[in-house]
C-alpha cells in the first residue's frame, strides 16, 4: 500500500512539473522596474535592449537587461520569440562581444524570482519571467 | 654570437617573459576574482568581467609541406593557444578592457597584448576609444584567436594568413558607433587612426636569396615571413545591418606607410558579407592590398564558407579560398617556383558543440599553391640551388582540434 501512495505521489509531481515547465514554456511577461514610465516596446527594441544594440531609455536612463540562466526553458522561448535567435545564437553573438572588447553580456539570474529582485531594484532594469510568475511589485511591459 | 646561440638566447627570453607574464596574469586574475565578488556584492550587477578562451589542433599532411602551426608530415601535435580577458566598467559611460594571450607551436612560444584600451560611450553613435584596439576589418579581424566563433582550426588564410593586409589590433584612437536607418536595418562604423603591424610573408624570396633589410630568423616558416608595421594608417569599416535577420554586408579599407618599405603606402580594400542564422550560416570576404612598393604589385583573396547545424549540436561546414600575389617583375610568375604566388584551399569539416563555448572539430584541406603551405625553406633552397626546384604543388591535411571559452 505504501508503495501504491509512493507511486501515486510520485506520478502527480511529476504532472504537476512537467505541468509547470509547459506552462513557463508556453509564455513570458517582460518586466520594467515600476518606476519605469513606458508601458510598451515594439518587439525590435526589446531584442536590441538584450542584445546591447539599444543602451537607453526614452527619459536617457541606463537600460540594465537581465537574462535567465541558458537552461531555463523560459529564456528559450523569449529567446526565440523576442530577440528572434536561439540561446545557442546569442551565446556565440556574446562571445563575439565579449572577445572583441565590445561589450559583455547581462547578468544571468536562476530562477524568476531572481529576476524580479533584480528588476525591482534596478531603475533602468528590463528581464522577463514565466507567464505564471507573479509581478506585483514590478510593472509587466506590453510587446507589440 | 651563432645563429644557434642567437636562437637559445631568444628562446631563453621568449621563457622567461611567458612565466613571467603567466604569473601576473595569475595574480591579476586573483585580484581581479575578488575585486569582482566585492563589487558584485556592493553593487549586485556584473561590473568587472573575466572571461577567456582556449584552443588546441593538432594535423597530419600527406607530403613534406606544413600547414601553417598545424600539421605536418610527421604529424604536429603543439598548436596550443589561451586567453584571458579582463572588463570594467569604470563609470556608466567609461569601460576599459584588456586581453593577452599564450601561443604554443612547434617552433616556440609567443606571449602577445592582443588588446587594451579605455573606452568613453557620448552615445550609442559615438564612442571613443584609446589604447591598442582591435582592428576592424571584414569579418574575423577582431576576434582572430576565438576559434569557437569559426568552423575551422584556422581562419582562412588567403585573408587572415600572413598576407600583409590584416593586423590584430593598433595602437592609436578610434570612433565607433551605431544609426539605426529605420526597418529594423542599422549602420555601424568604426574608424581609427595609428599605427599597426600586420604579419607577411613572402616565400618566393627564397628564390632570389635574403631580401635586403629582411631579417632572418632561426624559425624555418618564419624565415621569409616578418612584420610590416603601417605608421600613421588611417582607416574605417562600415557594415548595414539589414531588415532580414541575421544578413549584414559591409566594407572595410585603410591605408599606412609601411616602415619596412621605406615608408611607402600600402592601401587595404575589402568587403564582406554574412548571414547567420539560427541553423544556416554563410560568409564571404574579399580584400586586395595595393602596394607602392617597388616589388609587390597588388595581393588578392577571397573565401567564401557556408554550414549548417543538425540537432543543435552537429555542424557541418565546407569552404572555398584563393590568394594570389602578383609581382611588379615577371621572373617568378611562371616556371617552377610559380606556386609561391598562389593559394587555393578547399576545406570541409564536421564539428560537434558540447556547447556554444565548447566545440570538437574534424576537418580536411585540400590546397593547391605553396603560398602558405610549404616545406623546410632550407629544402626549397638546396633545391633551387642544385637547379632542380621540384616543390610539391598540391597538399592534404586533416586537423582535429577543439576550443573553449567562458
Amino acid at each position: 500500500m505504501k508503495n501504491i501512495r509512493f507511486v501515486c505521489a510520485f506520478l502527480l509531481a511529476s504532472l504537476f512539473t512537467v505541468g509547470t515547465a509547459a506552462q513557463d514554456a508556453q509564455g513570458f511577461k517582460v518586466v520594467v522596474h515600476p518606476s519605469n514610465q513606458v508601458a510598451s516596446l515594439e518587439r525590435s527594441v526589446v531584442k536590441k535592449m538584450f542584445l546591447k544594440k539599444e543602451s537607453k531609455w526614452p527619459n536617457g536612463s541606463k537600460v540594465q537587461p537581465v537574462d535567465l540562466k541558458a537552461s531555463s526553458s523560459v529564456r528559450k522561448v523569449f529567446s526565440k520569440k523576442a530577440v528572434g535567435k536561439s540561446v545557442r545564437s546569442i551565446k556565440s553573438y556574446w562571445q563575439q562581444q565579449i572577445f572583441s572588447g565590445r561589450g559583455v553580456p547581462p547578468p544571468e539570474k536562476s530562477s524568476n524570482q531572481s529576476v524580479l529582485s533584480y528588476v525591482s531594484t534596478h531603475p533602468g532594469a528590463i528581464g522577463y519571467v514565466s507567464a505564471s510568475t507573479n509581478t506585483a511589485n514590478v510593472k509587466v511591459l506590453q510587446i507589440n | 654570437m651563432s645563429a644557434i646561440r642567437k636562437a637559445q638566447v631568444r628562446q631563453s627570453f621568449r621563457g622567461l617573459s611567458t612565466s613571467l607574464a603567466f604569473w601576473v596574469s595569475v595574480l591579476t586574475v586573483i585580484q581581479l576574482s575578488m575585486a569582482t565578488s566585492t563589487s558584485r556584492a556592493q553593487e549586485g550587477d556584473e561590473r568587472v568581467s573575466v572571461h577567456g578562451f582556449a584552443h588546441w589542433s593538432a594535423g597530419y599532411t600527406n607530403n613534406e609541406n606544413e600547414y601553417g602551426h598545424i600539421a605536418s608530415e610527421d604529424g604536429n601535435y603543439h598548436h596550443l593557444g589561451s586567453t584571458l580577458y579582463f572588463g570594467a566598467a569604470l563609470a556608466e559611460k567609461v569601460r576599459v578592457a584588456t586581453q593577452t594571450s599564450f601561443i604554443v607551436h612547434h617552433e616556440g612560444t609567443e606571449t602577445s597584448i592582443d588588446f587594451a584600451f579605455a573606452e568613453y560611450a557620448f552615445s550609442d553613435a559615438l564612442k571613443f576609444k584609446i589604447g591598442q584596439i582591435p582592428q576592424a576589418f571584414g569579418l574575423y579581424s577582431e576576434v582572430l584567436r576565438v576559434a569557437t566563433l569559426r568552423p575551422f582550426a584556422e581562419l582562412p588564410s588567403s585573408i587572415y594568413g600572413p598576407t600583409g593586409g590584416i593586423s590584430d589590433s593598433f595602437k592609436g584612437f578610434g570612433f565607433s558607433g551605431r544609426f539605426e536607418l529605420g526597418d529594423d536595418s542599422a549602420l555601424v562604423y568604426d574608424s581609427y587612426f595609428g599605427d599597426l603591424e600586420v604579419p607577411f610573408n613572402a616565400p618566393w624570396h627564397v628564390l632570389e636569396g635574403e631580401a635586403e633589410g629582411e631579417e632572418a630568423h632561426d624559425d624555418h616558416a618564419d624565415e621569409h615571413a616578418h612584420s610590416d608595421c603601417m605608421h600613421d594608417a588611417v582607416g574605417l569599416k562600415l557594415t548595414v545591418e539589414t531588415p532580414l535577420d541575421g544578413l549584414k554586408v559591409g566594407a572595410a579599407g585603410y591605408s599606412g606607410a609601411c616602415v619596412t618599405d621605406g615608408y611607402k603606402r600600402r592601401y587595404v580594400f575589402g568587403g564582406h558579407l554574412e548571414y547567420l542564422g539560427n541553423e544556416f550560416f554563410l560568409r564571404g570576404e574579399y580584400m586586395h592590398v595595393l602596394h607602392e612598393s617597388s616589388e609587390i604589385d597588388a595581393l588578392n583573396g577571397f573565401y567564401i564558407e557556408a554550414g549548417y547545424t543538425l540537432f543543435e549540436s552537429l555542424q557541418l561546414a565546407a569552404q572555398y579560398q584563393a590568394a594570389f600575389v602578383s609581382l611588379k617583375d615577371d621572373e617568378f610568375s611562371s616556371g617552377p617556383g610559380s606556386s609561391l604566388l598562389d593559394h587555393q584551399e578547399i576545406a570541409a569539416s564536421i564539428n560537434y558543440f558540447f556547447d556554444p563555448r565548447f566545440v570538437l572539430k574534424f576537418s580536411y584541406h585540400y590546397v593547391m599553391g605553396n603560398r602558405f603551405v610549404l616545406p623546410h625553406t632550407e629544402e626549397v633552397e638546396s633545391q633551387f640551388a642544385a637547379g632542380n626546384l621540384d616543390l610539391t604543388e598540391n597538399t592534404q591535411a586533416l586537423i582535429i582540434s577543439t576550443a573553449f571559452s567562458f
